[in-house]
């Protein structure tokens, strides 16, 4: 215990865990047909999204998104006198939100569903379109 | 004269150390959605402004072409942390209740959805299981 305890401040070992909203099944996709679901349908089975965008002019893009991640990380510092210290540090931390993206054309109407990681699929945000030159 | 030392203080002694280090923090963002209040909203009548009257201002407005969007959000997160000697502990868990508004080019609510899933927050460990996991309303 007091080698353990006089090791805690060059020798760390964590555990992480981030959960963020919920996930979206399949299930619940299942009931969601591209064509033939509206608006009111996807929302009616999903609940209000994380974030809506803009999508060819009047159409729109609901994006849903979640994060259930752990992670294991460990340090190790050193100090070799006054003026310096060697460390090292394992911390993989990259963070790969989960998403459903759902595609909506001019009149509402669901066009296309799409699930993976938000970095791939989030559509990139920019500037409304002009009113005078959408559609 | 020496004073014994009693096995029970002895462990409190050897144990606090352990207990150094820990937190539980929460983290309000916005004010709670009304249930009641979203229950009021009727698509084809409601309008841009009475919702605004009811809800007060969205945190966001999308432009969808001739169509706008508002966003309703309220997030609570709880986190964990422990440090037991080199062992370090962390969880954060976040959820939301959020409202989207769609209006028409008429400012008129066509469309709605909400989520209410912050009752959901807790305070836990990487190891354990959440309530709300795998649902969605």
């Amino acid at each position: 215990m007091v080698c353990l305890l006089s090791l805690s401040s060059c020798i760390s070992v964590n555990w992480k865990r981030w959960n963020w909203h919920e996930p979206v099944t399949d299930a619940q996709l299942t009931h969601l047909e591209p064509g033939r679901s509206t608006l009111d349908d996807c929302l009616s089975a999903l609940g209000a999204p994380n974030e809506i965008a803009e999508y060819h002019g009047s159409g729109a893009a609901l994006t849903y998104s979640w994060l259930n991640q752990r992670h294991l990380g460990f340090s190790i510092s050193y100090s070799l006198g006054q003026m310096s210290e060697l460390s090292m540090n394992y911390d993989d931390h990259d963070i790969n939100i989960e998403a459903v993206v759902l595609l909506f054309d001019e009149d509402l109407m669901l066009e296309v569903v799409r699930r993976g990681f938000l970095a791939d699929m989030a559509p990139n945000s920019r500037r409304p379109a002009s009113l005078e030159t959408d559609n | 004269m020496q004073t014994p030392i009693h096995r029970s203080t002895l462990l409190v002694l050897v144990l606090l150390p352990l207990l150094s280090s820990c937190f539980f923090a929460r983290f309000n963002t916005n004010e709670p959605l009304s249930r009641p209040d979203i229950a009021r909203l009727q698509p084809g009548t409601t309008t841009a402004k009475q919702a605004v009257e009811l809800l007060g201002a969205p945190t966001e407005v999308v432009q969808l072409g001739r169509r706008t969007a508002y966003r309703y959000h309220y997030t609570l997160a709880k986190n964990t942390g422990l440090l037991v000697t080199i062992f370090g502990l962390y969880n954060e868990d976040v959820r939301s209740d959020r409202l989207w508004l769609f209006f028409d080019e008429h400012q008129k609510l066509t469309h709605h959805g909400a989520t209410f899933a912050s009752s959901n927050v807790s305070y836990s460990l990487p190891w354990s299981s959440v309530r709300g996991d795998n649902e969605r309303p």
